[in-house]
């Protein structure tokens, strides 16, 4: 029996509060061959990820001062905010370094610092208008003193990224992490099998306006990310390297803290590592598979980070069943593997979309459009019958 | 009489090369390896007691040979500390720790930590993007 399910249908199991839904790896430990079987049994599998997102910021409103005030140029605890938009928006950029503190202190720590509820030191400069007078600005803020404040991260849960090694005789200290030298170790960053974008890799059910768990709440798909490669080789269908990304939109307030956390890496600086999970309804038997597909089926490419270049070469393909081995072949020599990327937070944030969803808080919604170069079968055709 | 506790790491090309019988030889230490961690083809950290035997030795010399030749040296003083509320259990601290020290549990995914063979490299402190680890002294 072909299984075909709706948006509709699982939406009504969940309200009904009996839908089955399972994460990606309870998915894959399964281990049905019979994916009719699977997709007749589970109406829904999540997935997560918890890792760092250079690709990461926030929209802030600071609100109007008395009097008013054109800020155009604003620093948060000494970190530059973007304020070439309205007269007290900014934008405030995961990855942008302190003045004052250098690289242990950037946007990503004003941003987790918010979250947090604690105090960040607002400094505003102003040439000043005939409408705009005020020249000068500096107060504390917190979260809640902030009339809008949402999270909006240009690049996101890319669906797959290359591992990384380093053959020269020196430590690389990269956004890799530690590379030690003459290939003595690999690090590499997705959650693999639990991995969104790695569960629906001809983006079926993820598109724009999806609903997602960002921040530990919720959040929506905003639109392809940036450097979406829909384009990239595939094996089976995945992505065999850097491939679709999604750029994820929702509101700082409502979110929690824990679920960004600011991170440093040596000698390359700020990044935040953001909560994502997606919740993929199984709407038939190949998407069912694809959520299956366990770490074995999975693949990147290990790259030379030595070679200082965008066209560094690829050492070897290897599967994330061996990456997450913590051992991996590079040259006949066995090396430790390490990710930058937490499993344990991922199965965490997996887990709790899980329950969201099985207890009828979390519904999901058909992309509004789905992504380019997303395979056909996934969604209705828009009214205006753009759907693909 | 000098005596210094220091780790030292040799880059793969330098594993074969026989450093502690130049130590011994050339410098007159006395050696004392408190915990090795070399496998053929990678990157080898050794944990040493280098004493001067009362000054017959020459341990300045000894050491400065060693930086020398391609060796970092690192004087040991301290214990490694991981910060758990900071830690998110990433892992970039495990794959640089050729020592073994810091693993992460294949069950529950969760950082491991075993003072027992760590050698004080301390490039775990530079790895961990979250600032969760320090020395303590």
């Amino acid at each position: 029996m072909v299984v075909q399910r709706t948006y509709d249908e699982i939406n009504a199991k969940i309200r009904a509060g009996n839908v089955v839904v399972v994460t990606a790896e309870e998915m894959v430990a399964m281990g049905m061959r019979d994916m009719a079987a699977a997709a007749r049994e589970v109406d829904v599998v999540t997935t997560a990820t918890f890792g760092p997102m250079c690709s990461s910021g926030a929209f802030l409103n600071l609100g109007h001062t008395e009097p008013p005030m054109r800020m155009t140029r604003i620093w948060l605890n000494d970190v530059p905010a973007y304020a070439g938009v309205a007269a007290v928006d900014c934008y405030v950029g995961a990855t942008e370094a302190s003045e004052t503190e250098g690289l242990r202190y950037g946007g990503a720590h004003v941003i987790e610092d918010l979250i947090a509820g604690r105090e960040v030191r607002l400094r505003a400069a102003s040439p000043g208008t005939d409408c705009y007078p005020r020249k000068h600005f500096e107060r504390t803020i917190t979260l809640g003193d902030l009339r809008d404040a949402f999270l909006f991260n240009p690049r996101n849960c890319c669906q797959n990224y290359s591992a990384a090694a380093n053959s020269t005789d020196s430590t690389l200290h990269t956004y890799m992490g530690t590379l030690l030298p003459r290939l003595a170790n690999v690090s590499y960053t997705t959650s693999g099998q639990l991995s969104p974008m790695l569960k629906d890799p001809t983006y079926r059910t993820i598109g724009i306006g999806s609903r997602v768990y960002l921040g530990g709440t919720e959040g929506y798909v905003a639109w392809e990310g940036t450097q979406h490669f829909p384009e990239q080789e595939r094996s089976s269908g995945v992505p065999v390297a850097g491939a679709g990304t999604l750029a994820l939109i929702g509101d700082m307030k409502r979110m929690k803290p824990g679920y960004l956390r600011a991170a440093s890496f040596h000698r390359y600086g700020v990044t935040l590592y953001v909560a994502a999970g997606v919740a993929i309804p199984v709407l038939d038997e190949e998407v069912a598979r694809a959520a299956a597909r366990p770490d074995s089926e999975l693949y990147t490419a290990i790259y030379d980070y030595g070679v200082p270049s965008g066209s560094r070469p690829a050492l070897r393909r290897v599967s994330y069943a061996e990456l997450r081995s913590g051992r991996v072949d590079l040259n006949g020599v066995s090396v430790p593997a390490s990710p930058l990327s937490s499993y344990r937070a991922a199965r965490r944030i997996a887990g709790e979309l899980k329950e969201l969803v099985a207890t009828g808080m979390f519904t999901l919604t058909a992309p509004v459009r789905p992504l380019r170069g997303a395979a056909p079968g996934g969604t209705r055709v828009t009214a205006c019958g753009e759907g693909r | 009489m000098a005596r210094a506790r220091v780790v030292l790491t040799f880059p793969a090309g330098l594993v074969e090369t026989p450093v502690t019988y130049h130590l011994v030889r050339d410098f007159d230490l006395v050696v004392n390896i408190l915990r090795a961690e070399i496998r053929p083809g990678e990157a080898g950290t050794l944990l040493v007691d280098l004493d001067d035997g009362d000054g017959r030795g020459r341990l300045d010399e000894a050491l400065e040979f060693a930086a020398h030749s391609g060796i970092r040296v690192q004087p040991v003083a301290g214990r490694i500390a991981i910060d758990r509320e900071r830690c998110v259990d990433c892992g970039a601290c495990v794959g640089p720790c050729l020592a073994g020290a810091l693993s992460l549990d294949r069950e529950t995914w969760e950082l491991r930590f075993d003072s027992t063979r760590c050698v004080l490299c301390k490039v775990c402190v530079e790895s961990c993007p979250l600032g969760a680890v320090t020395v303590e002294f």
